[in-house]
């Protein structure tokens, strides 16, 4: 009978489940891209093993973070730990690509361990660069060709892959070269810390030890630094407010749908309520209806989605930079979103058919 | 006792301003197993004596018992309508997209039956008001008089104690209509089942046992139809045109139609009736 009723207005009802559909997508999407986001972000901040990872405090962008070399020297000399490495990161445009990840790294450090070399070698002169097996495909360039970084000319010595997009769509200039060519001497953007062994208990006592003697430096463990990188912050802010606008959009289309189906059905309610129908089968009845709009809007923004996530990782123009990550998390909240609106707009119209006089509502034309 | 229906001072008063007394004081009586009619012009209270009698309104002075409960101490309406009364519509009421047997189904749902008792159910009514056949069409696809059926069939489904129709021949031609009168008349003689029709139509009433008669809220008559065309002229009594010829006027309007010469006889035969 719900199904029915809704499939009495076929427009009405696909227009408004095409309204859920959509915003329930975005914020599919949205999440998506956030989860994608945090995944890659972890990937480069635990990738060469390291346990710890340490920022510039109190910052609005990653990309501003810059902590002194002092801070490092400091740090390595602890006895808790194994060792420390910098890392210096940049974004800039790079022939067709408006954002190319340049990471400056020691070139025999311990952080750059695990960036495998596929093809040519590994860095051995200031003019050298690495690049990473998904640049080296969309540029189409390879070893002993030439990248240019900011006007400066670098030879590729050799491709690598580590398995995070975001470092396979970027490039590895020897650390002293970036720190030059992005004039940021003796500073880098991150420290990656490997903890001894036997000081394996006593990370919470490290970070605490670090950002005592350090002030301005937010240290984390390097498998919870993504979910605290304000970048991450930043972007589920706007995916929360987006979310929320969405939501707002789609319980109002929803309620008016209900609304009109009710005040178009009030002689049917009229007669469901002469027949005996209490007033909470009436209210049962209507929202199951609003319930079974936005779940089916919902199922389908979920698909929707998911091939926005897919349009996006397979755009050329945003290979690497944006990589979604569509899981039960994305959905689940996809489904709840749509639920919830179901709820929400339906709710208002169910009370008013509740509300409805059973001899006036049969006395209705 | 065996009243089924009783009303006291039965009063309903519509609107703030301007007061409608829609029903004055009414007492009226109904035995278990009756089949009658409430007749009288639009306006004369009929379909408002039936919904207080079905609890879909309340009196505004005056108590409604029906089936031994006095309704203004009954605390569920809706629960009260579902098991104690059917009801029938003048628009059959029928909700579209549902086919017949499930139009049957629909009062059921209001209590506790399973699915399988409700639809077999369903069928068994279909049934007996001569529709087996059509149990799986769309009210869409049956004509006035079969929608009419359906309706009294779901009027059944909770196996009220009475059933309350509300000008159910009212969009009816009149073969159709007899069609739904017989319906009716089977379920009283066969079942004792209580039957209560409000209409304007003399003919209609006329094929029920009792005629009670309103105008203007009050009850002005209340009898067992017998004379098949006395109700007619009684009817004709009370008209406009019935009242000024029983006081020996012929109106404006018809004046030279040749009623003048007539006039004596009618004011005899009327004063009569």
């Amino acid at each position: 009978m719900v199904l029915k009723n809704l499939w009495r207005r076929k427009g009405r009802t696909l227009l408004t489940l095409a309204g859920i559909a959509i915003g329930v997508a975005v914020v599919v999407a949205l999440l998506a891209l956030a989860d994608g986001m945090t995944a890659q972000i972890t990937g480069m901040a635990a990738g060469g093993g390291a346990d710890l990872t340490l920022m510039q405090d109190g910052i609005a962008d990653m990309s501003f973070s810059a902590l002194g070399e002092e801070v490092g020297e400091a740090i390595a000399a602890m006895p808790e730990v194994e060792w420390v490495s910098g890392l210096l990161f940049n974004v800039l445009p790079v022939e067709q690509r408006p954002l190319f990840l340049v990471m400056g790294m020691e070139p025999q450090g311990a952080g750059i361990q695990h960036f495998r070399i596929v093809e040519g070698r590994s860095l051995q002169g200031d003019d050298e660069v690495l690049l990473g097996r998904m640049a080296a495909g969309f540029f189409d360039k390879g070893p002993d060709d030439e990248l240019i970084l900011q006007g400066q000319r670098y030879r590729i010595a050799g491709v690598y892959e580590t398995g995070v997009a975001y470092e396979d769509a970027g490039a590895v200039l020897p650390l002293a070269e970036a720190q030059r060519l992005f004039k940021k001497r003796d500073q880098v953007s991150l420290y990656q810390v490997k903890v001894r062994l036997e000081a394996i208990g006593e990370v919470d006592a490290l970070i605490e030890k670090i950002q005592e003697r350090f002030p301005d430096v937010a240290a984390y463990r390097s498998s919870e630094f993504a979910q605290n990188a304000p970048d991450i912050k930043n972007l589920q802010t706007i995916a929360g407010a987006v979310s929320l606008i969405g939501l707002l959009a789609g319980a109002l289309g929803t309620m008016n749908t209900m609304l009109m189906s009710v005040l178009e059905r009030t002689r049917e309610i009229g007669t469901l309520r002469a027949l005996g129908w209490q007033k909470r089968q009436v209210l049962g009845l209507i929202l199951q209806e609003s319930l079974a709009l936005s779940l089916a809007g919902g199922l389908v923004g979920c698909l929707l989605g998911a091939g926005l996530v897919a349009l996006i990782n397979l755009s050329p123009a945003l290979k690497g930079a944006f990589v979604g990550r569509l899981g039960p998390p994305a959905f689940a909240t996809g489904l709840i979103v749509a639920l919830v609106l179901g709820a929400l707009g339906g709710l208002y119209p169910a009370w008013r058919a509740t509300r409805l006089q059973p001899i006036e509502a049969l006395r209705y034309e | 006792m065996d009243w089924i229906v009783e009303t006291r001072d039965l009063t309903k008063v519509y609107g703030d301003g301007a007061e409608v007394r829609a029903l004055d004081g009414v007492n009226l009586t109904v035995r278990e197993g009756e089949f009658l009619a409430v007749m009288g012009p639009s306006g004369s209270g009929k379909s408002t004596l039936l919904n207080l009698l079905g609890a879909l309104d309340r009196p505004t002075s005056g108590e409604v018992y029906v089936a031994g409960e006095r309704l203004a101490e009954v605390r569920n309406l809706d629960r009260f309508r579902s098991r104690t009364v059917g009801f029938v519509f003048q628009m059959h009421n029928l909700i579209p997209t549902l086919t017949a047997r499930e139009n049957v189904e629909v009062p059921m749902q209001a209590g506790p039956i399973p699915r399988r008792a409700r639809r077999e159910r369903s069928e068994a009514l279909l049934a007996q008001v001569g529709l087996a056949e059509r149990a799986d069409y769309l009210p869409a696809k049956l004509s006035g008089g079969e929608r009419q059926r359906v309706a009294i069939a779901r009027a059944l489904a909770n196996q009220p104690r009475l059933l309350l129709a509300d000008e159910p021949t009212g969009n009816l031609d009149s073969a159709s209509g007899a069609e739904v009168m017989t319906v009716f008349r089977q379920l009283n003689q066969q079942q004792g089942m209580t039957v209560i029709v409000v209409t304007h139509d003399p003919a209609v009433a006329r094929s029920t046992d009792r005629i009670v008669a309103l105008r203007d809220g009050r009850i002005v008559r209340d009898e067992l139809s017998e004379n098949p065309y006395l109700e007619d002229l009684r009817e004709f009594r009370l008209s406009a045109l019935g009242q000024a010829l029983l006081k020996g006027r012929v109106p404006e309007a018809i004046q030279g139609m040749g009623l003048e010469s007539l006039l004596p006889a009618m004011q005899s035969v009327l004063s009569r009736v």
